[in-house]
């Protein structure tokens, strides 16, 4: 940190003295790329270095609690590979993923365009509305999607016994069926917010006169959105859908933890929750970096799958 | 006539146009309402006994019992934690800003060596599973005598939030057109000042996304 | 309060910090007794001899609150004035020492409970003090031995003792005693009585009888089926089961409790949202009369005092899963005191460690927490703080024409319980036999072993 603020104050200086053109801009470069390695350095210090440290006892047996390790080489992965709950939390991470991607998106663009486009009075009413949701903690939004979901107490199975769906309710996150598509909608109730004021801010961005010209051109309002809105808000979308791809995969266990934890029978374990039960429950904390290892890969590699299947020529206006 | 036809074809539009706008308003106020009944679920059961949360859930409480923001306040000690949440947070940001926005702008606008490579680190850096880190993370803390204090949380917080922010910002800078630049370049601005310019572009852009 | 954090206090703890950063509450305090611990070794006590200096203890607090701990560890300061106890308590501790003892700076005495904590794991890591050949010299006010008057002995790891089990938690099956009054339902005497009244209270109020934790499935685990195999098997069962011996669970005994399980599920006994019910939720339904049996520790009406109606009459049984005729079985958790291998001060520890095991501190344990100590011939006839259940839970327990205690070698593993109370929910919701869950347990078992 202080080697941050010390580098940001040299290259002040430096830039005050330096007043040719040419010598700025390579200053500047210069600088930047200090500037850069210094913020990286305290980043590494307070972030990586510690993750990484979790990567590194992926070799070991250690409870997590105590002082000792012992080093075993690969004898986590074997575990790893021969774990047969490991495939069926990975699956439950990209049904969450998949779900989620699509009910957010499909739900946050309606929502922007609509109150961008069709000039509604209470437009600032549903705004402030469907952000409530995200200034809460996902603690507290489990614990209260835990009620809803009650299957004495909860909205749902009443709501469904008062308009004489009976035989539609259910237990929902105390069945192995019904758990894990329950999760979906607590992430999408709690999402949708965020993803639906980057819509708009990109939606606004849009030059009045793009629309115009559409019309003249005779589009309706489908095809304008299609033609128009979609291309010139692709990066919103891009970001958006790789920010709920990430986070999915690295942050739905808290979550799962307060809902269901896991259960029942492991139907709604996620690689997040099961690396947290090996790690802290089952005193593995071995394994549990091991799997650790595990979702970073996967992270990394369903990301740049994505960047490739995202990309799209940028579109300047 | 011909005015009546284009009258009705007037009426007939603008009825159409009201149709539309209703059926655009449902899914929407079902969405609020979706939103709004936990919600207020929520703060009516702030003021109920815990067996009467789990007696009536959704029932309004017998009596309006505030007893509970009390014992909030005086045994939990709501108001100093929320303090110390402010001071985090708002520290947290202005750290995060202050790291973050320089770095998003040398990884979206510079050209230099190992540009992409470290993009990629930021955003590994997200995907590395936080749980792992906490161990560690509490000795490099205790070596710098910044545990238990709210530096070093604000430390913490600020640093865990740095790659979310290089993500989104330099999604926004990507969006910024390059012209700016050059005429800022041509002006003679440091590379500080064209960054301040960004920047104050950024802030438009984001005061409004705020204001809405 | 007892479980709650059973996963989620670590990372709830840690999110909240990072996301939230309210932290608030100081679990740490330490207690005023002794002046400044430098000069203290001057005026040594006259019982303490050497004993001086800061002691520190660390202890969970849960469903039996902390008021004990205080006073006890008051009356220890006042005994030995030159020491100083430096206290880490409250219901996330364990958590929050974790640091402490894996960088091999632990406290000297650590009373093992609550989530986070493990028996197993601390012996496993030696971080525990061999305490075989100390317990020798310990001595009860009466000046009997220590280890003669357990209830339940100590567990060896290798012939060895690094635990004292302090607290007897009891297992068994909760009612509201009043509400069975008046309703006249008769408190189940073995199993077939229990499937019996379970019939009656379906027929009669349209509820399902029986209700449990779905997120924490050892409640069912140790509070039912511990005790059923336990009187078909004896302690040999119950250490084949916990150590996950070969072929332990394909016995016909224990096919049999399973099939009674299962029969217990296809009659409709079960709640059906248990399979999400973390305790608090499943004890609020008992509370709330939704259900009619509930098995937990004898922390219960401790945990729940604050929500329970005036009218609700705490009823408790061992768990009713015996043949007509047997004797209940109680299977107890017991909570132990230990002291850290790097214990700074030992003597101190030990000091207190002996202090604590004493029949005047067992009593005003059951007062302060309705549960007991693990010592034998407590007398709590006629003292009125004690309640009831447990004033007739005691004598039970004393009475070994109805109640038989057996005794798990130690407790069974994290790795071994958890597969095998995933199976159990599914039994437990319908989604398998008692056959699937056999052959699962199995499976568990062997790649425990």
């Amino acid at each position: 940190m202080t080697m941050h603020y010390i580098l940001l104050y040299i290259s002040v200086r430096f830039l005050k003295r330096g007043d040719h053109h040419g010598a700025t801009k390579k200053s500047a470069l210069l600088i930047f790329s200090l500037l850069y390695r210094s913020n990286a350095r305290s980043f590494y210090d307070f972030y990586d270095l510690p993750m990484l440290n979790g990567l590194y006892l992926s070799f070991f047996e250690w409870s997590g609690s105590a002082g000792g390790r012992t080093f075993i080489g690969l004898d986590n992965y074997v575990q790893l590979f021969n774990d047969s709950i490991i495939p069926r939390t990975i699956w439950h991470d990209y049904f969450l993923v998949i779900t989620k991607v699509f009910g957010i998106m499909i739900l946050a663009t309606f929502f922007a365009v609509a109150l961008t486009q069709l000039r509604l009075r209470e437009a600032p009413f549903y705004r402030v509305i469907f952000f409530f949701p995200n200034i809460m903690s996902v603690v507290v939004v489990g614990i209260l999607w835990s009620f809803i979901y009650n299957p004495s107490l909860g909205i749902v199975n009443s709501g469904l016994e008062a308009v004489g769906l009976e035989n539609w309710t259910q237990p929902w996150l105390g069945s192995e069926t019904w758990a894990l598509p329950s999760l979906v909608l607590p992430s999408v109730w709690a999402g949708i917010g965020l993803f639906m004021l980057m819509m708009m801010a990109g939606i606004l961005n849009v030059p009045k006169n793009t629309y115009e010209a559409a019309r003249i051109d005779g589009a309706n309002e489908w095809q304008q959105f299609w033609k128009v809105t979609m291309p010139l808000i692709w990066p919103q979308i891009k970001n958006s859908i790789l920010y709920i791809v990430i986070t999915t995969l690295n942050g739905s266990f808290i979550l799962v933890q307060v809902m269901t934890q896991g259960g029942p029978n492991n139907s709604t374990h996620v690689m997040g929750s099961y690396l947290y039960q090996q790690a802290f429950n089952q005193y593995n904390f071995g394994y549990g970096a091991t799997i650790g290892v595990m979702i970073l890969i996967l992270s990394l590699i369903t990301i740049m799958i994505l960047q490739f299947f995202l990309r799209r020529e940028k579109v300047e206006y | 006539m011909q005015t009546a036809t284009e009258q009705n074809k007037k009426t007939n539009q603008s009825f159409k146009h009201t149709l539309a706008r209703a059926g655009i308003r449902i899914p929407l106020i079902l969405w609020s309402i979706v939103v709004l009944y936990p919600l207020a679920w929520m703060i009516v059961g702030a003021f109920k006994s815990n067996a009467e949360i789990y007696a009536s859930p959704w029932g309004l409480p017998e009596t309006w019992n505030i007893q509970n923001f009390a014992d909030a306040w005086v045994n939990y000690e709501i108001g100093s934690a929320f303090l110390n949440s402010f001071l985090v947070t708002g520290g947290g940001t202005l750290l995060t800003i202050a790291l973050a926005l320089p770095t998003s702008y040398a990884l979206e606008r510079l050209r230099f060596y190992g540009r992409m490579p470290l993009y990629y680190m930021y955003i590994a850096a997200m995907l590395i599973p936080v749980v792992l880190g906490w161990i560690p993370l509490f000795f490099i803390l205790g070596n710098l005598n910044l545990l238990d204090s709210l530096l070093g949380l604000t430390i913490v917080y600020a640093v865990s939030q740095v790659p979310f922010s290089v993500f989104i910002l330099t999604g926004f800078m990507s969006s910024f057109p390059k012209e700016l630049e050059e005429s800022a370049a041509i002006d003679g601005l440091s590379p500080y000042g064209t960054l301040w310019k960004v920047v104050t572009l950024l802030r438009c852009r984001e005061s409004l996304r705020c204001r809405l | 309060m007892k479980y709650i954090h059973s996963s989620s206090k670590w990372w709830m703890l840690a999110s909240a910090a990072l996301l939230l950063a309210a932290c608030g509450d100081d679990t740490e305090e330490e207690a005023t007794g002794g002046d400044d611990p430098d000069d203290s070794a001057e005026n040594g006590g006259e019982e303490g001899g050497e004993i001086s200096g800061d002691l520190e203890i660390q202890y969970f607090v849960g469903g039996y609150g902390d008021s004990w701990w205080k006073e006890i560890i008051s009356d220890f300061e006042a005994e030995y004035p030159d020491v100083t106890v430096i206290e880490h308590a409250g219901p996330n501790i364990n958590d929050e020492m974790r640091t402490r003892w894996i960088s091999d700076d632990p406290p000297d005495v650590v009373y093992i409970d609550g989530a986070g904590s493990s028996e197993t794991q601390m012996i496993e890591d030696n971080q525990l003090m061999d305490l075989t050949d100390w317990l020798d010299d310990v001595e009860l006010e009466d000046g009997s031995a220590l280890l003669d008057n357990f209830i339940v002995e100590p567990n060896r790891h290798d012939g060895q003792i690094y635990t004292l089990p302090l607290v007897f938690d009891t297992w068994g099956t909760w009612y509201n005693a009043g509400h069975f009054e008046a309703e006249g339902y008769e408190v189940p005497t073995d199993f077939d009585h229990f499937m019996e009244v379970m019939g009656d209270v379906q027929a009669n109020e349209d509820i399902s009888p029986f209700v449990t934790t779905g997120q924490h499935p050892y409640y069912f685990l140790r509070g039912m089926l511990y005790p059923a195999f336990a009187s078909v098997g004896g302690d040999e069962l119950l250490a084949d089961i916990v150590t996950g011996a070969e072929g332990a669970w394909e016995t016909p005994e224990v096919v049999e409790i399973m099939e009674n399980v299962e029969q217990m599920q296809t009659e409709g006994f079960f709640d059906s949202g248990l399979g999400a019910f973390n305790h608090t939720q499943s004890q609020m339904n008992f509370i709330l009369g939704d259900n009619a049996f509930i098995p937990v520790g004898f922390w219960l009406p401790n945990e729940m005092a604050n929500d329970t109606p005036d009218d609700f009459e705490f009823g408790f049984i061992p768990s009713p899963m015996q043949a007509a005729g047997e004797p209940y079985r109680v299977v107890p958790d017991l909570r132990p005191l230990a002291i850290a291998e790097n214990a700074e001060n030992p003597d101190a520890a030990k000091a207190f460690v002996d202090f604590a095991f004493n029949r005047e501190y067992g009593e005003l344990f059951s007062e302060h927490t309705g549960a007991m100590v693990n010592i034998t011939d407590i007398d709590l006839d006629g003292n009125e703080n004690v309640p009831d259940y447990l004033i007739s839970a005691n004598e039970m327990i004393n009475d070994e024409s109805q109640v038989q205690i057996n005794q798990l070698p130690h407790p069974m593993s994290a790795d071994l319980e958890q597969p095998i109370s995933d199976a159990l929910v599914s039994l437990m919701t319908g989604n398998i036999g008692a056959a699937e869950f056999i052959e699962s347990a199995e499976a568990a078992a062997a790649s425990y072993r």
